[in-house]
């Protein structure tokens, strides 16, 4: 849920409570409500392929490989969720998240690849920082550009989630 | 024959002043304002890494008492922001440009601002290693008598970038390995803060050759509750509030870093109500009354980078909440003026329509097209009771540090 859910569904609620149009705008609290609880219908397209263990729109903030992601969504700009849109290079190096899947009911270890060597995107912001750390944590911090270091140096485009492992500990 | 008099009449009656007033004189061509910092009051600079479009970063400046936008600098690709010297007549920037705008040679170069006309002075080549990063503050620092600028690096090794002012000159790049973000605190020394809990406090002679590195006891657990790293300063101490909102009060001069003290912001029963710390700039201070202003809202754990809603403030010396206000906008990064009579500035995310109309957008097509009418601008509020001045409007495209001047 990003701060847009959480602001519009305390707004409606808040609103609901103070308007003397009480049932519709209560309606309409109630059904923000149940956006942000039940946001995603189980649809999953990975490359035109139904997986049924992977639920969820790429494209979508809420997809549930995005809980550690401050970016723009590849998927959104020419990439996917895996991979860099065509003209861009993916940096070598990037931090981790640990997400779980309501697919499989399993935690796997994310990893979010930056496209770099074209301007931002500008497509599909997404921030979500389950486990983000401070920058003196790089390992696990999502607001350092990780195109550094990569060959088309640190002009970011978008960030990718790839699955790298299943979090056994988690 | 009477429709010309009728006809001037009629011209007469609707434009009044038209008929018996004299033309416009010419304008003179290619002036320029002139700015002076005598005709301000008070004044803002607040500095935008532009996302998407972060190969212009800028930076704005306003007075907060007018409303007026004053004048802009750009500020390279991905700018973490600007250090102002205490003289006042200079404004630093470490930038990155490239020669073709998103590729071609890279070059890093710290530029000297003049700060009454904006031109550059002056610009020093620096290693092609400057960080970019989101949260700006622990990114660059001046040391106390403004003679040498530090530089965070990340490629992803970390280093400082040490540049003389007085001589203008880069002087060395120093491996701060596991510290990144640097702090002021002394003349001849900065303190760095490391991913063990620890600050590595580096001392320096007058020609900027590293004397001394020494690491401070652990003063947090960097895994268990890691501290922001947006913290505010007063004189040799520094307030820094964790992820969960204790407060840390770190003591950095020529002797190294010490923890001075430790107490929570948000209570236990405030946490169980699930108020957490906000932004990017989540506190700000003012000195001369000694009071913390912390930006706070609502969200589970992970939303501490989320906009704030409130701003509770508390009075350094006894350690006790004083007062609190709940904030016009949802607010990303917060700051207060230093004089008697304070303001407290925020930079707003304003979505520019009515309530109503924001919550039919969202029901039917998602937050998609309200967050692409997302505008962010400098609100002005009285910071004794909270109480709403002004918005300085469309400050770019992500504005998130606000440093008054």
């Amino acid at each position: 849920m990003t701060w847009f859910d959480r602001f519009f569904e305390k707004t409606s609620r808040t609103a609901a409570r103070l308007s003397s149009r009480r049932s519709v705008v209560g309606g309409i609290g109630a059904l923000v409500a149940g956006t942000a609880i039940f946001p995603l219908l189980p649809v999953s397209r990975v490359r035109g392929e139904e997986v049924t263990n992977d639920p969820g729109d790429p494209s979508s903030c809420d997809y549930w490989r995005y809980c550690a992601i401050d970016g723009y969504l590849c998927s959104c700009c020419g990439g996917t969720h895996t991979a860099c849109p065509p003209g861009t290079i993916m940096s070598p190096i990037t931090w981790v998240g640990t997400c779980l899947n309501p697919g499989d009911n399993k935690h796997y270890i994310i990893s979010y690849n930056d496209c770099c060597g074209k301007s931002g995107c500008g497509r599909c912001g997404c921030v979500r920082n389950e486990g983000d750390k401070p920058m003196y944590l790089p390992q696990a911090a999502n607001n350092i550009n990780w195109c550094a270091g990569g060959s088309a140096d640190i002009i970011y485009n978008c960030s990718t989630a790839i699955i790298v492992g299943v979090d056994d500990d988690a | 024959m009477l429709k010309r008099p009728l006809l001037a009449l009629l011209a007469a009656l609707t434009f009044p002043g038209a008929a018996f007033s004299a033309d416009l004189p010419e304008d003179p061509m290619g002036e320029v304002v002139t700015f002076s910092r005598q005709d301000h009051d008070r004044l803002v600079w607040v500095t935008d890494m532009n996302m998407p479009h972060q190969a212009h970063g800028r930076g704005y400046l306003i007075d907060p008492d007018t409303g007026a936008f004053l004048a802009m600098l750009d500020l390279g690709y991905w700018t973490t922001g600007i250090e102002l010297p205490s003289d006042g007549a200079r404004i630093l920037s470490a930038e990155t440009h490239f020669s073709r705008t998103t590729r071609g040679e890279r070059s890093d170069v710290l530029v000297t601002y003049d700060a009454k006309t904006f031109q550059p002075l002056g610009e020093i080549s620096i290693p092609p290693k400057r960080a970019s990063v989101v949260k700006m503050q622990g990114t660059s620092a001046l040391s106390d008598d403004d003679r040498f600028f530090a530089q965070m690096n990340f490629t992803p090794a970390v280093s400082l970038t040490l540049i003389d002012m007085d001589r203008n000159e880069f002087v060395a790049e120093i491996d701060t390995p596991g510290c990144p973000n640097v702090f002021g605190g002394g003349d001849r020394h900065f303190h760095l803060l490391c991913g063990d809990g620890t600050f590595l406090t580096l001392t320096f002679n007058d020609e900027g050759a590293v004397l001394n590195k020494e690491r401070s006891d652990t003063l947090f657990d960097p895994f268990e509750d890691p501290i922001s790293i947006s913290g505010v300063r007063s004189g040799t101490h520094w307030y820094f509030v964790s992820l969960a909102g204790d407060l840390y009060d770190i003591e950095m001069d020529a002797e190294g870093v010490r923890l001075a003290a430790t107490w929570p912001l948000i209570s236990p029963d405030e946490r169980q109500d699930e108020w957490s710390i906000s932004g990017f700039q989540h506190l700000a201070i003012h000195r001369p009354s000694n009071k913390l202003y912390l930006l706070t809202h609502q969200g589970p754990p992970e939303t501490f980078e989320d906009p704030g809603t409130h701003v509770w403030v508390f009075d350094l010396a006894t350690q006790a909440k004083s007062d609190g206000y709940e904030l016009a906008e949802r607010t990303i990064s917060i700051a207060v003026s230093q004089d008697d009579a304070p303001l407290l500035y925020g930079i707003g995310a304003h979505i520019p329509m009515p309530l109503l109309a924001q919550i039919w957008i969202y029901l039917t097509e998602g937050e998609a097209p309200l967050i692409e009418t997302v505008q962010f601008g400098l609100d002005v509020y009285d910071a004794e009771d909270g109480s709403y001045q002004r918005t300085i409007s469309q400050l770019g495209h992500l504005p998130s540090m606000i440093q008054p001047w």
